[in-house]
């Protein structure tokens, strides 16, 4: 890992002031969810890691317009490959959201906005769901943005649509049969993760497995489509 | 003598049918100054990106020489809100440079280009950011320096200042190759010459060994081709 192509992604994205609607957004997101007090834990969570999806999908599709072609040439030349930049461009749009997801799991316990106190299980399970969804939304905000989607206004589209769907999946599958389940197969794991959340006892064995690695192997695959598609705009 | 880079046979398109390059043989030596001249769209930009290793051909081959450093300046330089010496930092420790030494090569560059301490390069004139792009691009001392019109809108103090940089790092031993499209563009300082039009590079003589009875040939051939 490039840690210097890491830290200098993310400090030009900071500079850039594009993390700052973005981080609005998640700030307010947090302080609407936890405005009435006390809260469900784990309910609680499994809707901040919903606002962390959204949020690190924005933080990924706002990375390329921070630097701009020129200098994500100049960055892969100094990084030794274009492989290794994209490397260390996807870790960057990562380490934001890890920071995001910090804060959303730290924010209720400081501000003692739980009905009760976060058992150790409760709180493992929680990051990892945090840490999956916004490795999931940063992956889709990097491979559903420019130059991957030529226009600005078809990418932002394609972006809401596959993050909404994503998540409200099994609402319109209730409505409309399972039978159009195969219809939504590809969409990225989101709902599964949140389920897994706020239900943990259903998710036994093997189940709970493939509800942890499923996303797991989700955004593997986007990560790898992403270094395939942005290597061939360069 | 190996060269530095050797490109068989290159060629580069995003749609099949429609090349942007075709056909690319070049091979580039030790302390060589190879100037490419062309029209806008003619392909410069992706012929230099393909040497610079940004990006694959999609046919032919690009080989470097084992342990081959290579410098690249684009042509358009985003200005980003770092200070030049910040920017360099970045950079160097992308490439891994320990922090002594490229404190130092900093310090070097700034006295090279004569840099003055200054506010974010966003702020910078053309010239300033051209420079800076320059700083970035001979960090690590290249053997190779890839240059995408780095002359453009200058003006001609700046464009004077910018060769006498680049002759100096020519002397330390740095093959260049650089692109341009205006006329009399490199004259005087290229060791070779070539047009680059419709994707296609021709190479019609070293100017080196070229003999007062073809002088012309440079302008017949811009003549033929429609170019400066």
């Amino acid at each position: 890992m490039n840690a210097g192509l890491v830290w200098y992604l993310v400090y030009g994205y900071l500079r850039s002031y594009r993390y700052f609607p973005p981080l609005l957004v998640f700030l307010i997101g947090l302080m609407l969810l936890y405005a009435n007090r006390p809260n469900p834990v784990m309910e609680s969570y499994a809707a901040s890691s919903v606002l962390v999806y959204f949020v690190s999908a924005w933080i990924g599709a706002g990375f390329h317009g921070a630097v701009g072609d020129a200098q994500e040439h100049i960055a892969a030349v100094h990084a030794g490959s274009v492989r290794a930049y994209l490397a260390g461009k996807t870790l960057a749009v990562f380490a934001c959201g890890l920071v995001l997801d910090l804060a959303a799991l730290v924010y209720p316990v400081a501000a003692g906005s739980f009905d009760a106190p976060v058992r150790a299980g409760e709180w493992l399970t929680a990051l990892l769901a945090h840490i999956e969804l916004s490795a999931l939304g940063g992956a889709l905000g990097l491979l559903l943005s420019h130059p991957i989607v030529q226009k600005g206004t078809h990418a932002t589209a394609a972006l809401l649509l596959v993050l909404i769907l994503s998540i409200v999946r099994d609402g319109i599958l209730a409505e409309i049969g399972e039978g159009f389940a195969p219809l939504f197969v590809l969409l990225p794991p989101a709902a599964t993760l949140v389920d897994g959340m706020m239900n943990p006892d259903m998710a036994t064995g093997m189940r709970s497995a493939a509800v942890w690695a499923w996303p797991l192997a989700y955004g593997g695959a986007l990560c790898w489509l992403y270094a395939r598609l942005a290597e061939r705009k360069m | 003598m190996e060269p530095l880079i050797e490109l068989r046979n290159v060629g580069k398109w995003y749609t099949p049918g429609r090349p942007i390059i075709t056909g690319i043989d070049l091979a580039v030596h030790r302390g060589q100054v190879l100037a490419i001249r062309g029209g806008n769209g003619s392909g410069k930009t992706t012929l230099l990106k393909l040497i610079a290793g940004i990006g694959r051909p999609s046919a032919g081959v690009v080989r470097r020489a084992p342990g081959v450093t290579v410098g690249y300046a684009p042509e358009r330089f985003e200005r980003l809100r770092f200070r030049a010496e910040e920017y360099l930092a970045h950079l160097g420790r992308i490439r891994r440079m320990p922090g002594e030494e490229l404190g130092r090569r900093i310090r070097e560059l700034m006295d090279l280009f004569q840099m003055p301490p200054a506010g974010p390069i966003t702020r910078f004139s053309k010239g300033m950011a051209q420079k800076v792009n320059l700083m970035q691009a001979v960090l690590v001392r290249p053997d190779v320096l890839v240059l995408d019109e780095p002359l453009s809108g200058l003006d001609a103090k700046a464009q004077a200042e910018l060769t006498r940089l680049l002759l100096a790092f020519r002397r330390e031993g740095s093959a260049i190759i650089v692109t341009g499209h205006e006329p009399g563009f490199a004259e005087g300082w290229a060791d070779r010459m070539a047009f680059l039009r419709n994707g296609r590079l021709e190479e019609p003589r070293n100017r080196a060994t070229e003999s007062s009875e073809d002088a012309d040939t440079s302008a017949w051939i811009c003549d033929q081709w429609g170019i400066g």
